[in-house]
């Protein structure tokens, strides 16, 4: 997994490879385990990116990305992965006061 | 700190059965006895949602099956015929599970592929549709009869693709019988359009009803959810339901959209290209809101005992409640959306995932808080609302009328 990222999002490619995870099991695991001003830097980094984002990627199958397109999707996913931390909880990577996470499975 | 809750007239839109009034018992959540009883008069009685059979779509396809009430284990797998069978996962030779988990495999997901089910012991083999296939060693043996001797057949039979399974070779009732009037309202839901995108899973020291009460009321929501859906806390009304149906064990009700909901940037975000789980969708779909209520959310469906199949503007959600004792129950969820055709789609779908994961975190984490405190003895009894926590008092009276039955034990 490269950290590059399609031409005119390079200012995005900061955020690989770490969030450019490919499952939802990995990027949950990534989040309950970052620090709140890192969800945020993310959050806010893509959500003015995002229509952007979709235009570029739309231009491809989803089932037939090329890997650096793939990056970005995937950057868009882990946006979404910590949207409710940002949004909702004040960044807190858990959820406050949630079940416990390492009892907590994603299968995939 | 919520605002006051207004007086809302729920649309009552089918008979309520006598269920009683005032303080429900404590017992039945924390009664050892109970819970023996629960078993025999309810888990083996009743029909249980196990899996969908788009998850074996081929044959040989099969996923195992913890079946704790059963003090079993099933394999559920589709034939060379295409038919879909259940067995219970034990060789008849020693008792070995035929279809054995490997350290990195879950005990809530566990599927695969065989032409043939070899028990992993002796290597006795059985065909898909359970019968012996020639033993290695058998000049050894006694004579095996293969009308005695094959994997043990167990009764099995879908509706719109949910696989159920009934403990009884006879059941009293088939299966649609028993779903009744909740799956007439359903029927036409068009779960076969959409595709499976999570599943979550969770070991919870907890009742399995007293885990379902989380799920099938909205009272909590303002309160519990205020931090992850704070328009929940703003607009307190959606607290009670629009509507409510009971058919038989099962029951059903019907969520409120608040017409000026405030989705949050992301949700904003995801509506644009694709569905979130956050209120604000526009798609009609047959099979769901069957009351026609206005400002319509989703729907929660509750099938006695233990399966739950909520349905949505584009995606449905359910979830499994298997008892392990009267204090220990495994849940899981699994999330249906319709197929992501783009990427800009995809994206979206992670919305409803991460959101339904985050706002599920918080209802989980009642669960053994609630139960350590039942099991004190503190209460013998619980205060809930007979209108708000309908669904409450109605798995409380279904559970409690099929345990008092006699002569099915």
């Amino acid at each position: 997994m490269s950290n590059v990222l399609p031409e005119g999002f390079a200012d995005l490619s900061r955020f690989g490879p770490k969030w450019f995870a490919e499952t939802e099991k990995k990027r949950h695991q990534i989040r309950i385990n970052s620090q709140p001003e890192e969800l945020v830097d993310l959050y806010e980094s893509v959500l003015p990116r995002f229509d952007q984002i979709c235009a570029e990627l739309d231009q491809f199958p989803l089932d037939d990305l090329p890997d650096i397109q793939n990056n970005l999707l995937n950057l868009a996913l882990s946006f979404m992965e910590v949207s409710l931390a940002v949004e909702s909880f004040q960044g807190a990577a858990k959820v406050p006061y949630g079940f416990d996470t390492d009892r907590w499975e994603v299968h995939f | 700190m919520s605002a006051p809750l207004s007086k809302h007239a729920i649309n009552w839109a089918t008979p309520v059965p006598e269920m009683g009034s005032g303080p429900i018992s404590v017992e039945p959540y924390v009664s050892a006895e109970f819970f023996q009883q629960e078993k025999q008069k309810i888990f083996r009685q009743a029909w249980i949602e196990v899996c969908r059979d788009d998850m074996i779509p081929n044959p040989g396809d099969y996923q195992v099956c913890p079946m704790e009430v059963w003090d079993s284990e099933i394999i559920v797998v589709r034939g060379k015929d295409n038919q879909v069978r259940a067995f219970h996962n034990v060789c008849p030779h020693r008792g070995m599970k035929v279809v054995r988990r490997d350290h990195d495999e879950s005990e809530n997901f566990q599927c695969g592929h065989a032409q043939v089910l070899i028990c992993p012991f002796h290597g006795w083999g059985y065909d898909l549709d359970g019968r012996l296939r020639p033993v290695m060693g058998e000049e050894y043996f006694d004579k095996i009869d293969r009308d005695e001797v094959g994997l043990i057949p167990v009764t099995l039979d879908i509706w719109n693709g949910f696989v159920f399974v009934h403990y009884q070779r006879e059941p009293a009732q088939p299966l649609r019988d028993f779903l009744g009037g909740l799956a007439d309202d359903m029927e036409d839901y068009p779960f076969e359009t959409f595709t499976h995108i999570a599943r979550y899973s969770a070991r919870a020291k907890s009742n399995w009803k007293a885990s379902m009460d989380a799920f099938h009321e909205a009272y909590h929501a303002a309160t519990l959810h205020g931090g992850s859906i704070p328009e929940a806390a703003r607009l307190p009304e959606g607290s009670v339901p629009t509507s409510a149906r009971i058919y038989g064990p099962h029951h059903s009700l019907s969520m409120w959209a608040a017409p000026d909901f405030r989705p949050s940037p992301a949700a904003i975000a995801a509506w644009k290209y694709g569905q979130s789980f956050s209120a604000g969708g526009e798609m009609k779909l047959p099979g769901a809101n069957p009351s026609n209520d206005e400002n319509w959310w989703f729907d929660i469906n509750v099938f006695f005992p233990n399966f739950f199949c909520d349905t949505g503007p584009g995606w449905y959600f359910t979830y499994n409640f298997r008892p392990i004792s009267e204090s220990e129950t495994v849940w899981m969820m699994d999330i249906y959306q319709k197929k992501a055709e783009t990427c800009s789609q995809r994206i979206a779908q992670e919305h409803t995932k991460v959101m339904l994961r985050d706002i599920v975190y918080e209802d989980l984490s009642t669960l053994e808080q609630t139960q350590e405190m039942l099991a004190s003895g503190l209460l013998k009894t619980l205060n809930i609302s007979s209108e708000l926590e309908v669904a409450v008092r109605h798995l409380h009276a279904t559970a409690c009328e099929w345990v008092a039955q006699e002569g099915t034990g």
